[in-house]
């Protein structure tokens, strides 16, 4: 069975080298599948919340997660010894989000443009005791354009450093922080009534 | 406020943003996991089950044929004209023997 484990942000955020982790990758790699299931109890909190983030819509993020952890079980032979697996799993999930939504947006023929940016499900999946202020943060980051979105809610939900979000996204870290900057720009003006505008 | 006061301040409201699924996800999503992860395994198994035994007999199939051949024409050898001329022969005519030799 899976051990429920609520991991603390800060072992799901941070690239510490985890011993049990490591026996756990080990014994995978050499057959024991049961022992995949501490690095699903481990990281799954955190995949299904970063597939969200992108699809917004809670039973594809379900299925993505699941289609992550297969995948990074199918290709674990190649996984380096000693390497954190979480921004490997991290970017495993987020390469097939982002998949999806350009398969999506190629059928519907959609352009994402600044004035309209691509319809991802809706906000009924917003944490329920998410307050006005949640809201409004919300609806901006929405607002933003594709990869300014991303990385923004990389950055500002889930609490990834700018060297996460590059490994995850296959940006380099100084195009993350273009695009976290002109996002911050944007959100300072949406969001001037609530944190005050530029000049203050 | 500074650029890095706004979003540090913004980055600590937005935490609350987080997804929080369903309870049931943490016990069903596991589970989906784990079937399809036992399926993947599953299937090397079964493979490798077949695999192996498919090879050993296509091996010594192989082993086989290749030692009927060689057999074969060790056994042709004897008839040839190179073997006739190298091994002495008798013939015996009227009595008297003759001996046909190299």
């Amino acid at each position: 069975m899976f051990a429920m484990q609520r991991e603390s942000d800060r072992t799901a955020t941070r690239n510490e080298t985890d011993p049990i982790e490591q026996r756990a990758i080990a014994a995978v790699k050499g057959g024991n599948a049961g022992s995949y299931d501490y690095l699903v109890s481990k990281y799954m909190k955190r995949v299904v919340s970063i597939a969200w983030g992108i699809v917004r819509n809670a039973h594809d993020a379900e299925d993505l997660a699941q289609e992550a952890f297969v995948k990074a079980f199918q290709t674990i032979a190649r996984f380096k010894p000693g390497e954190p697996f979480g921004p490997w799993i991290y970017r495993i999930v987020t390469n097939l989000a982002l998949d999806l939504m350009k398969h999506r947006q190629r059928f519907r023929h959609e352009e994402i443009t600044d004035a309209y940016p691509a319809a991802r499900g809706d906000r009924a999946d917003l944490p329920a005791a998410t307050n006005e202020l949640a809201r409004r943060i919300d609806g901006a980051i929405e607002s933003l354009p594709e990869m300014q979105r991303l990385v923004a809610r990389l950055y500002l939900v889930e609490h990834f450093e700018h060297a996460e979000i590059a490994s995850m996204t296959r940006l380099s870290e100084g195009t993350v922080r273009s695009h976290l900057s002109l996002a911050r720009a944007k959100l300072r003006q949406r969001l001037a009534d609530l944190y005050g505008g530029t000049h203050e | 406020m500074s650029d890095n006061d706004f979003l540090e301040r913004l980055r600590d409201d937005a935490r609350q943003l987080r997804y929080e699924p369903d309870a049931a996800l943490w016990t069903r999503l596991p589970a989906k996991i784990r079937q399809r992860v036992a399926l993947q395994t599953n299937a090397s198994q079964l493979l490798a089950r077949w695999f192996r035994p498919i090879t050993a007999s296509f091996l010594i199939l192989a082993l086989a044929a290749a030692l009927s051949v060689a057999w074969l024409e060790r056994g042709d050898s004897a008839y040839s004209v190179e073997a006739m001329g190298q091994n002495s022969m008798e013939i015996t005519v009227g009595g008297d023997t003759f001996s046909i030799a190299e």
